[in-house]
């Protein structure tokens, strides 16, 4: 699976890497973004549910892991 | 040694600003006073105080500073001053003198920096008609610069966030996405035309835009900054007791700040004033998400939101757009108070 690593960045980077493998990734794909800051969690979730993506979180040593997996017949705005 | 304060902090400008949930409930804490001279106080959230001296006179009284935007101490001057002094003009008034108002990190940066800064206000400053009579410095980093202005009203003639009516068309002088823009830079992503294109909008006075509010008798007004487009309509709004709809689809926007979002470029703080205005708003089905986040970005030293009547809109628009503010756009209307303060639709 992709691993996709924003640890050390501040919002708007992981938003700009979490959007292009949205747009790389095949349509059914899972991916994971990777943060370790709650504002740039906070602003992920936010980005992935007002766009209707489906994902998980779990958490482990202070590194939040979204698993986000791009829809059958998703269009990524 | 080559400066480059734009590099020293991770947001500037208006993007700095507390987020306006937080310090909506830390404001409730500070008395308001009765004082009939008192024409316009923080219990509107207005552009900035009034104070009335007498029948003919009332001061506007503001303040504003912030990280840098952009690298260069004296177009940082520049910027920071402009965005100072459109609270004044925001509210109709004349500004008259200021103060400066600097924080300025003596051992990292080079005293040369500090002259550059106040060089950048003092001339924007002077372009505005503003004498600059002092100001207080405290070794600080990162740098952050800015005026209290004082400026001058007659008492009848404020133009406030509260006169908004039913009926009106708004106008908006500048176009958004400076914080979008901004943000872009930071990361590689813009191109030097966007970051030229920003940077001039920011310096821009909005002397043009209160003169024809002036001319033309408009009531209710404020300016674009850190709330975002959205935050200050929703401001507006509730000051006004009245329903406000943006026309997100006219929004005349800054270089590629369109482009930019689509790629997932929304800075921090449009996602807090998504938070702050989401409550109050309806966002209409389907409305381009780029478009929405657009509306929440914050701006620094933006435009002129006014409210004016629908049969003068057209002449207000074209007497913008000859003088030199030409994306002035129409960009939404205000109604009675329906069910949301706040309509957001394409």
């Amino acid at each position: 699976m992709r691993i996709v690593d924003t640890r050390g960045q501040q919002c708007p980077a992981p938003i700009l890497a979490a959007k292009k493998a949205l747009k790389e990734v095949t349509n059914g794909e899972s991916f994971e973004v990777l943060t370790d800051n709650q504002t740039s969690f906070n602003n992920l979730t936010r980005f992935l549910k007002d766009n209707k993506i489906q994902f998980l979180v779990k958490e482990s040593d202070g590194i939040l892991t979204l698993t986000i997996q791009k829809e059958e017949d998703e269009i990524v705005q | 040694m080559k400066i480059d304060l734009f590099t020293m902090v991770d947001s500037g400008g208006c993007s700095a600003k507390i987020a306006p949930k937080q310090l909506e409930e830390i404001l409730k804490c500070l008395p308001l006073s009765d004082d009939p001279d008192i024409l316009v106080n923080i219990e509107t959230h207005d552009d900035a105080g009034v104070y009335r001296v007498n029948d003919e006179l009332a001061l506007v009284f503001t303040t504003d500073f912030f990280p840098p935007v952009c690298s260069d101490p004296y177009e940082f001057g520049q910027i920071a001053a402009a965005n100072s002094i459109s609270d004044v003009y925001a509210m109709g008034g004349k500004p008259v003198i200021a103060l400066n108002i600097m924080m300025f990190p003596a051992a990292k940066l080079p005293v040369e920096a500090y002259k550059e800064i106040l060089k950048g206000g003092a001339d924007i400053a002077s372009r505005a008609g503003v004498r600059i009579i002092g100001g207080h410095s405290i070794d600080d980093f990162p740098p952050k610069y800015g005026l209290a202005v004082v400026g001058y009203i007659h008492p009848q003639k404020i133009i406030t966030n509260a006169g908004a009516r039913s009926g009106d068309i708004l106008i908006l002088t500048k176009p958004v996405g400076t914080g979008v823009i901004l943000a872009g830079q930071r990361l590689g992503l813009t191109s030097e035309s966007d970051v030229s294109q920003a940077k001039a909008f920011m310096k821009l006075l909005n002397n043009s835009g209160a003169d024809i509010m002036k001319k033309y008798g408009v009531k209710g007004a404020t300016d674009i900054t850190g709330f975002g487009l959205a935050g200050h309509a929703l401001k507006m709004a509730r000051a006004s007791s009245v329903s406000i709809t943006l026309n997100l689809g006219r929004l005349p926007l800054i270089g590629s700040t369109y482009a930019l979002t689509d790629h997932g470029c929304i800075p921090g703080a449009a996602f807090r004033n998504l938070e702050y205005v989401e409550n109050e708003a309806h966002v209409e089905d389907n409305l381009d998400y780029n478009l929405k986040m657009i509306a929440f970005d914050a701006q620094t030293s933006g435009g002129l939101l006014m409210a004016v009547s629908a049969e003068k809109a057209d002449e207000v628009i074209s007497e913008l757009h000859n003088k030199g503010l030409d994306t002035s756009a129409k960009i939404g209307f205000v109604t009675e108070k329906m069910d949301r303060y706040l309509y957001l639709n394409r």
